[in-house]
């Protein structure tokens, strides 16, 4: 799929940063779900 | 424009202004259920609740490393990145066999803006073109990636 003459590049904000993706993996990962460690207790 | 359209594209999420683009899709189908959107060109399944994220694949291909001046994904000078066109008509694809779907996409992130497409970072599905053929199959999809089906003859206004 060509996108054509490149015209601009840019950053579209809020970026959201992925998890790091395994190398095995491909170029078009899914952005793997932040899992949040339980607050320790006591 | 439609108000369906106008909805479809107006969603930003978080408040943003992404780019808005048309993709075409094969289909995976994985057990029961309607199929997944996987990638024409890679085994990439488009997850149906979560935005996908780029990686450059270049170092896994060719074996190679990102040149020096690769900066992020996409890179302007590189190939990487979620691609997706910027008219709603386009030639079909050649990449995987089989029955193919297209819809409509919101990019964010890094982008690389061409003339005829772009290349972004990040990327969700936002809606499902309907498939005048099997438009069963086209409601399908777009209820497992809760979006909503665009109806072929909105596709002369997805271009205004």
């Amino acid at each position: 799929m060509f996108i054509g003459e490149t015209q601009e590049v840019g950053i579209i904000e809020p970026l959201v940063v992925p998890e790091p993706v395994p190398a095995e993996r491909e170029t078009e990962e899914p952005i793997q779900r932040r899992i949040e460690e339980p607050a320790p207790s006591g | 424009m439609s108000d369906l359209i106008a909805d479809v594209i107006g969603r930003a999420p978080d408040g943003f202004v992404p780019l808005v683009g048309y993709r075409e899709w094969a289909l995976w189908r994985e057990g029961e259920g309607p199929p997944r959107l996987r990638s024409l060109f890679h085994p990439t399944v488009w997850p149906h609740d979560r935005p996908l994220g780029a990686v450059c694949l270049r170092p896994l291909i060719w074996h190679g490393r990102t040149g020096p001046g690769h900066h992020g994904v996409p890179d302007a000078l590189c190939e990487c990145g979620i691609y997706a066109f910027r008219e709603p008509e386009f030639d079909t694809l050649r990449g995987a066999k089989g029955p193919k779907a297209r819809g409509i996409v919101r990019g964010w992130g890094r982008y690389v803006l061409g003339t005829s497409g772009w290349r972004c970072e990040f990327a969700r599905v936002a809606a499902v073109l309907e498939d005048e053929d099997d438009p069963r199959l086209s409601h399908g999809i777009a209820e497992r990636y809760r979006v909503p089906v665009v109806p072929w003859l909105d596709r002369a206004a997805l271009a205004s």
